[in-house]
């Protein structure tokens, strides 16, 4: 286990969120430290998804309070759109299902966003990305579709392009879902040198082996709260 | 004597049917819907058409045509005869049986009452745009006189527009018969008809050539009628007899072999080459009518897709208002016919804004596209998954961003291939501007298929020429798609 800088870069505090009628978070707090890597766990439905969706700036909240890397933010501002680009530097996020850019090559999915939203010239963040590609063994698929990727290559893109914008944390739906046990192993290994290298990783798993082996703290859920 | 709109076949026991094909739309004094009674037609093409039935023993049937495809109504079969101020010429005597002439007509100019006193002849309207009705031995005049003296022909699919057109000074001058000169200047002020005669024609009757028995049995109807007085009694009730009549009657009756036109050489009508020949002299203008095409469809697609992005991203990103009248505007166009669009655009609004027909025509098919073309880009980019969206937004991308560089690119790829079908019929739809006096590949085609008196030619270099056009195009398509394939995995 790595260790890691004990001061919080994450705090959620007494986080609420309702789809409709139906209340989704009923006050979940937790704070995550520095470097650390830290597992959501629970059924379907306990609202793991949804803290990882809430902190990309994807779900409106109703009420409670969120701190990241400094930034401050309650349920009335998650929609100000400053506020969202400020927090979209602080969190990096991977789908399940990878969401790569259908239409872009490898290396196009991690420039993109350097390009575009941080105004890095293309063939400096052209240089960042293959670095990224090399240190995630994926450089010689630089070039190829994400439907020319496997489960593994696309998986290690998508954390590439999440990383390629520098954020402090790392949000990671269901990491392990589509790997096979030495892709999982890998999979570990990689987000070690992550936190090694001070990221700070938030994960949400069903996967208790791999929580077990890598995660520094798991963190359990149900029905919208932490248990 | 009038004719009975749609009537039926003959009851049982009652005399045949004369069928006899003409088109309303031409008006009075040949063809109208008689104002009192919609349902039953008057006109002197109308009294001679039950004279003749008469003669031959049956009860006239009137069969609704369009003017421009009498000839070929006609040669099928449709009709036994044609009545509709049918024009003699060398095509129509080389393809049908032809009657005698029952009129004679005088081409004549008019022009804005302003012009009158300095335009004499054709040779005055060089490089002036002179507007006509489309098939006619007058457009034939007016291709010479472009060739000869320089001035620009517009060939109208109706008699009426020519005139209004030349009111407002899109044209500066119409040359057409008198008969239809003095009818609408009854109807309409600003103009004048000039008294010189720029050549003579002849009103007749068409049969197909497998009817030249009943055309002989016409002929002499005819004769009869013309010796008798009634015919000048149906002419001079409609106020089309004059002069002219009691000489062409004569030569008529003595058996005299009357020319189809005076002043207009004719030698080199197409009519009276081979088919072959034919085809060689009209592939130049065939070729540039595809150029028309090509071009007009192009730009007007280019147009439709810009207009059609901003509506779909209008009715995809828009606020309720925006997106109630980007709605509204689809479903007016979808669903009105584009004709009505193309004449509202052309003529409905040539009060305010006189748009010159090509841009007109580029406007209206553009604007009618654009509604098509903005659902399929709709539906396009309502089919981009949410989780590419989400993607891109966490990476700190802006609305905008994402619209442009993940939503529009994904979307494109799904639309290429309705985009791409789209414009091949565009290319064919393009053909419907003719009605705007555009001569693109269709309607060029069709003068010269009137002029052969044959569709057969004419209709497999058109249908060659669409083909070049629309295959290549389709062959692009499929190039971009398996190179932008969406991904299925």
């Amino acid at each position: 286990m790595t260790a890691a800088d004990t001061s919080p870069i994450l705090t959620i505090d007494q986080l609420q969120l309702n789809r409709g009628a139906r209340q989704i978070l009923k006050g979940v707090s937790l704070t995550v430290g520095r470097g650390h890597l830290v597992a959501l766990m629970g059924p379907s439905g306990s609202g793991k998804t949804t803290i990882l969706r809430t902190l990309a700036g994807l779900e409106p909240f109703q009420a409670g309070r969120i701190v990241i890397d400094g930034l401050v933010f309650g349920g009335g501002e998650a929609s100000n759109r400053a506020t969202l680009s400020q927090l979209r530097r602080k969190v990096g996020m991977v789908f399940q299902f990878h969401c790569l850019f259908e239409h872009l090559t490898a290396l196009q999915n991690i420039c993109l966003a350097p390009v575009h939203a941080l105004r890095v010239p293309p063939h400096q963040a052209e240089q960042q990305a293959r670095a990224l590609l090399t240190s995630f063994g994926v450089e010689h698929r630089a070039d190829a579709l994400p439907r020319e990727l496997s489960g593994g290559e696309a998986q290690r893109v998508a954390i590439a392009r999440a990383l390629a914008v520098e954020p402090p944390v790392l949000l990671m739906d269901e990491p392990t879902a589509s790997l096979d046990p030495e892709r999982r192993g890998e999979l570990g290994a990689l987000l070690r040198t992550l936190t090694g290298q001070g990221r700070t990783l938030l994960i949400a798993t069903h996967d208790e082996d791999f929580a077990g082996e890598f995660a520094t703290r798991i963190v359990r859920m149900r029905d919208g709260v932490v248990t | 004597m009038c004719g009975v709109l749609g009537a039926g076949g003959a009851a049982a026991g009652a005399p045949q049917a004369f069928r006899w094909a003409g088109d309303p739309e031409g008006g009075a004094p040949f063809v109208e819907a008689d104002p009192s009674r919609p349902d039953a037609l008057v006109g002197f093409d109308v009294e001679i058409a039950g004279l003749l039935a008469q003669s031959l023993g049956r009860t006239p049937e009137f069969v609704n045509i369009q003017f421009n495809y009498i000839d070929q109504s006609i040669a099928r079969g449709d009709a036994e005869i044609g009545l509709s101020g049918i024009e003699d010429t060398p095509a129509r005597r080389a393809s049908l049986a032809v009657t005698v002439p029952y009129y004679e007509f005088r081409e004549v100019l008019s022009v804005r009452a302003a012009d009158a006193q300095r335009i004499r002849s054709l040779a005055d309207l060089r490089g002036r745009t002179v507007a006509t009705l489309g098939g006619t031995i007058a457009y034939e005049i007016l291709l010479r006189a472009q060739q000869d003296v320089g001035l620009q022909a517009v060939s109208y699919e109706d008699d009426v527009h020519p005139f209004s057109d030349l009111v407002v000074g899109r044209v500066d001058a119409v040359l057409l018969d008198n008969v239809l000169a003095e009818r609408r200047k009854r109807a309409m002020t600003g103009f004048e008809i000039l008294p010189q005669t720029i050549a003579i024609g002849h009103y007749v009757g068409v049969l197909s050539q497998a009817q030249a028995p009943m055309r002989d049995a016409i002929d002499a109807t005819l004769r009869g009628a013309m010796r008798d007085g009634t015919l000048e009694r149906i002419l001079r009730k409609w106020s089309v007899w004059n002069d002219d009549q009691p000489r062409l009657f004569a030569r008529v009756i003595a058996g005299e072999q009357v020319p189809a036109v005076v002043g207009l050489d004719t030698s080199a009508s197409v009519a009276t080459m081979s088919r072959w020949r034919a085809a060689r002299v009209y592939l130049p203008s065939l070729l540039r009518a595809s150029v028309v095409t090509i071009v007009l469809s192009v730009l007007s697609m280019a147009l439709a897709v810009a207009i059609g992005v901003g509506i779909a991203t209008g009715r995809v990103y828009g606020g309720p208002g925006v997106r109630v009248a980007l709605t509204s505007y689809v479903e007016l166009i979808r669903g009105t016919p584009i004709l009505l669009q193309l004449f509202v655009l052309y003529y409905g609004l040539a009060a305010a804004v006189r748009l010159p027909a090509f841009v007109a025509a580029l406007i209206g098919l553009a604007l009618n596209y654009a509604a098509y073309e903005s659902e399929i880009y709709r539906s396009a980019l309502e089919a981009i998954s949410v989780g590419q969206l989400e993607a891109a937004r966490t990476l700190g991308l802006s609305e905008r961003q994402v619209l442009t560089l993940v939503r529009g690119p994904q979307a494109f790829r799904l639309a290429l291939a309705p985009m791409t079908n789209d414009f091949v019929a565009m290319l064919k739809d393009s053909s419907l501007v003719s009605v705007l006096t555009v001569l693109e590949l269709t309607k060029q085609t069709q003068i010269f298929a009137t002029n052969l008196g044959s569709w057969v030619i004419p209709g497999i270099l058109c249908a060659a020429l669409y083909l070049a056009m629309s295959l290549p195009l389709a062959a692009l398509a499929r190039k971009l798609e398996s190179r932008w394939k969406r991904p299925t995995a």
